[in-house]
């Protein structure tokens, strides 16, 4: 993992519903979090003061090309529905462990074809601001570490950690979101993804911190998916300061996710 | 040190990160910063030619940056350039946060800004309210905080953490 700037839409991957639609998707439009301002005029104030309000996500909107290759955007994510959806953002290069992610559960306000400048048949696929009305998840950080860049994993992570912004361990809590866009094992495929995280980097150190639960990810041999799903903390839990996939494979012999972690440095 | 004019290649900003350190973030454009006033109007009907007096002062700025996860690195000391820190390091960090934290804009006259050039913030005065992602940029608007310990004021000296 490099970190540094960001080189552009190259870079970027995007994740919906356990859907990869990176293939698709040319370009997101501006994302990241607003909070109501509330103003403090009271007369004795020579300046006015500013008061954090209600938090809103807006996951912006991704902008795509129109193809009906299944499992793709189109045949996949045209339809108006609750999604999870993961923006993992590189440097330089594709998504590694340790970037940047942008999460949420958003309600999906469209999804249009059209034609664009280029004369190319275009899709966008817009997501409201928010969360929506079913999501539990009541954390306003959308933005995270990238722990899992979306690859298929055939055995336990044994590698350390990543450390976070503060530097320190925090007591705020957090959430993490999987996306799993393929599995494979013989019989039922099952699996349990985790977010695991340790005071000093070291692999012996890690201990669980969010599991996903045991998830049946087909039958007969056959993936039943894509699948997506979130797992949050309570507001004042304990995170160590480094944080790490972790994979139990149970009956699947290989599972392709990504996973990320959204550590809260502020109170919810 | 030099007085007079000077150019945007030597303004820069300076920010108590969410663990208390003072932090250097580098800017895509230099911003427009100060007190918006109130102008409260009391003219009468009568009057030749409108009155005005100036109110309340208000601060509220949306600063954009390069979109990047670098370290956190020790803020520049007076007459050297910005030791960039990278900006989503330090603003996904704040934003939210409902503690004041130390804020400058730093502006160097005609070379890295020095004891004595001018500076525009103050101790534990900003609260961080939007943090917005925008393919190679971010940008994160700062504004005067309701619980701020201090004024926020032009001055010429180095903005410290509290």
């Amino acid at each position: 993992m490099t970190t540094g700037r960001i080189r552009g839409f190259i870079d970027y991957r995007f994740y919906v519903d356990g859907y990869d639609i990176s293939g698709y998707s040319r370009d997101i439009g501006e994302f990241g979090i607003s909070h109501d301002d509330a103003v403090d005029s009271s007369v004795t104030k020579a300046i006015k003061g500013h008061w954090i309000g209600q938090a809103t996500v807006t996951p912006g909107v991704i902008n795509a090309v129109l193809d009906d290759t299944a499992g793709g955007l189109h045949a996949s994510l045209r339809t108006s529905t609750d999604r999870d959806l993961m923006v993992a953002i590189g440097k330089l290069a594709a998504p590694v462990d340790g970037d940047i992610a942008f999460c949420g559960q958003f309600p999906q306000n469209s999804y249009r074809g059209g034609g664009d400048a280029t004369g190319l048949v275009a899709a966008t696929l817009s997501l409201g601001e928010g969360q929506h009305g079913a999501s539990t998840l009541g954390y306003a950080c959308p933005f995270g570490r990238l722990l899992l860049a979306h690859a298929a994993k055939t055995a336990a992570n044994s590698a350390v950690g990543f450390d976070n912004y503060s530097g320190a361990a925090t007591a705020l809590g957090g959430w993490m979101m999987y996306q799993i866009s393929a599995a494979a094992g013989t019989g039922d495929i099952t699996a349990t993804l985790k977010v695991q995280h340790a005071a000093t980097n070291l692999d012996g150190s890690f201990a669980d911190l969010l599991s996903s639960g045991v998830l049946n990810l087909g039958s007969g041999g056959t993936f039943g998916g894509p699948y997506s799903g979130v797992v949050a903390l309570g507001h004042t839990a304990d995170v160590y300061r480094y944080t790490r996939w972790q994979i139990a494979l149970g009956t699947a012999t290989s599972v392709t996710a990504a996973i990320a972690f959204m550590r809260a440095y502020v109170v919810q | 040190m030099a007085t007079g004019r000077t150019i945007k290649k030597y303004v820069y900003m300076v920010i108590e990160d969410s663990g208390g350190t003072m932090r250097n973030l580098v800017m895509t454009e230099c911003p427009d910063i100060g007190f918006t006033d109130d102008i409260v109007d009391v003219s009468a009907i009568s009057d030749a030619i409108r009155k005005k007096f100036t109110g309340q002062s208000d601060f509220s700025v949306t600063i954009t940056f390069p979109f990047s996860d670098g370290a956190a690195v020790a803020a520049s000391s007076s007459g050297t350039a910005p030791a960039e820190s990278g900006a989503h390091t330090i603003l996904s960090a704040l934003t939210g946060g409902v503690t004041a934290k130390s804020f400058g804009i730093y502006f160097g006259m005609q070379h890295n800004w020095t004891t004595g050039d001018p500076v525009f913030g103050g101790i534990d005065t900003i609260l961080v309210s939007n943090y917005k992602v925008n393919g190679t940029t971010c940008s994160a608007t700062f504004s005067y905080a309701g619980n701020a310990a201090a004024a926020l004021a032009w001055g010429a000296a180095a903005i410290t953490a509290s």
